[in-house]
């Protein structure tokens, strides 16, 4: 597993580096944003730009290094880099298994990046005594479930038609997906109590449901796959 | 016997839309070398998928170290390596990042022999792979099936690329390796003079079909062949000494064993002979 884990890290350590820029950049702009309090607009208008510029910014957060597992995916296919590691002994399980802790490991840069974020907007910012306490960790569980559900969409159709055509059916499929996490995402903003992050619980306990399903539909795929 | 039997294939049946690999069945024994011959889209790599669980059979059975894939340790599967044709790593990975990955997928990497096979191989270990040759990505394909301590190796056209030189250096290296018990080889390669070279069984795959599994030892002692024969002299030839015929321009070839009373010039046939004639060959 490690050494999988570090061939995924040689081939996608420049992509890795790009992305690292992008959130970095989002996270300033996000950060200015928030900092930005222009006193001459009312409470309301100031608050729903906060939480528009947090979600926008948790979206890109989402989408963006799913990338990286259909670039591990196009590696390992133009150079029939399974083939030859199946040939060696290595489980098929384990490398279904690698590519997931891949997925979740190119979260954690992001995640960590958003959940600063959220700090420095609760403990440092104009809005410290305005914004709603349960804005914080409704956005966090909808960031996870969106995780979760991308991931794992993202996986099973790598697995299930090779890094080509899932870039096409994935066209199709990120359209689905992303209006459902923005509706989901943006819904944040008019719910901002109690509810907002009750809905947000059970949303992303059926997200949770539905990648389990992915991943395991995932894992049969592979063990069957022909090389 | 069965405790040195190295791999055992068993009526092995894999259907495709157009080609079908039918009924396979052969066997490796320690410290052979098995020569894996026929021509293209006979069903060698198709047979060296089916052993290593590449793919899906519809029939049949394959043993390694007596044991079915499924049912190998971690260490045993490490102990079959599979070199193939082509060399199945990204190119842009340099030769301390293969050997820094391959040190933590493998239990039994061996560091050392690593940098020394490529030493050997003349390839520096500092380039990226796609620096390297067609011939020193072969090399290192090798180089590689012999760091993670592998007793039973399979090699789909491993020579392809090589110079002469670098045929005739691999083949000294295949040959040591063998020397040690409880290993065997089965390759796959159109260069029947390395065959010759270094194997003591031919295994021969036409349309899906084993239609040679022999010694070489036999193979080079059993056939004769006789060319340029008038359609009259063919017609009087005894059935049962003949194995195969070709029709050349008007005159015939044909393959026969070689204890026989016939009255025509004869030469011994090579094992590149049987083989073609096996191929190319016709049967009454």
């Amino acid at each position: 597993m490690k050494g999988l884990l570090l061939k995924e890290y040689y081939y996608t350590k420049g992509i890795m580096i790009l992305f690292i820029v992008i959130f970095l950049f989002m996270f300033v702009i996000n950060l200015s944003e928030v900092f930005l309090f222009d006193s001459s607009i009312t409470n309301e208008e100031n608050y729903f730009n906060l939480v528009l510029s947090i979600v926008t910014t948790s979206f890109v957060y989402t989408f963006c290094p799913s990338s990286l597992l259909g670039s591990s995916f196009a590696y390992d296919e133009r150079s029939n880099f399974n083939k030859f590691i199946l040939t060696s002994g290595v489980k098929r399980d384990t490398i279904v298994t690698s590519k997931l802790v891949y997925s979740a490991i190119s979260y954690v840069f992001p995640l960590i990046l958003f959940i600063l974020t959220l700090i420095l907007t609760y403990t440092v910012s104009p809005y410290k005594n305005i914004v709603s306490p349960y804005l914080a960790p409704t956005l966090i569980i909808q960031m996870i479930g969106g995780i979760f559900v991308y991931i794992s969409m993202n996986l099973f159709f790598l697995i299930s038609f090779g890094q080509v055509k899932q870039n096409i059916i994935m066209s199709f499929v990120n359209i689905f997906v992303a209006a459902i996490l923005v509706l989901y995402m943006f819904s944040t903003m008019f719910l901002t109590g109690f509810q907002g992050l009750l809905i947000s619980i059970i949303v992303t306990l059926i997200l949770t449901l539905i990648s389990i399903i992915f991943i395991l539909f995932s894992y049969k795929k592979f063990k069957k796959k022909e090389f | 016997m069965e405790e040195n039997k190295i791999l055992e294939v068993k009526n092995v049946t894999k259907k495709y839309k157009n080609f079908t690999l039918d009924n396979v069945s052969f066997d490796v024994f320690s410290n052979d070398i098995v020569g894996f011959v026929g021509e293209n889209g006979a069903g060698k790599s198709t047979t060296l998928k089916a052993i290593s669980n590449l793919i899906n059979l519809n029939a049949g059975e394959i043993k390694i170290f007596n044991k079915e894939y499924d049912d190998l340790t971690q260490v045993e599967r490490e102990e079959i390596s599979v070199v193939l044709d082509e060399i199945c790593l990204p190119e842009k990975l340099s030769l301390i990042q293969v050997n820094n990955i391959f040190k933590n997928i493998f239990k039994n990497w061996d560091e050392k022999t690593y940098y020394f096979y490529l030493e050997k191989f003349n390839i520096q270990k500092d380039k990226k792979i796609k620096e390297l040759s067609k011939g020193m990505k072969a090399k290192l394909n090798l180089a590689i099936a012999f760091s993670h301590n592998a007793k039973f190796l399979m090699l789909d056209e491993p020579m392809n690329g090589l110079d002469p030189v670098a045929r005739d250096e691999v083949i000294d290296i295949l040959l040591e390796f063998n020397q040690v018990e409880g290993r065997a080889i089965i390759i796959s390669s159109h260069i029947i003079s390395d065959l010759e070279k270094l194997c003591n069984k031919i295994l021969l795959i036409h349309n899906g079909k084993i239609a040679i599994n022999e010694s070489k030892e036999i193979l080079n002692n059993s056939f004769n062949v006789v060319e340029n024969l008038t359609k009259e002299e063919f017609d009087q030839i005894d059935k049962n000494i003949l194995i195969r015929y070709k029709i050349v321009g008007n005159s015939y070839s044909i393959l026969i064993k070689r204890e026989n009373n016939l009255p025509f010039k004869q030469k011994e046939a090579t094992l590149e002979d049987a083989i073609v004639f096996m191929i190319r060959g016709k049967t009454l």
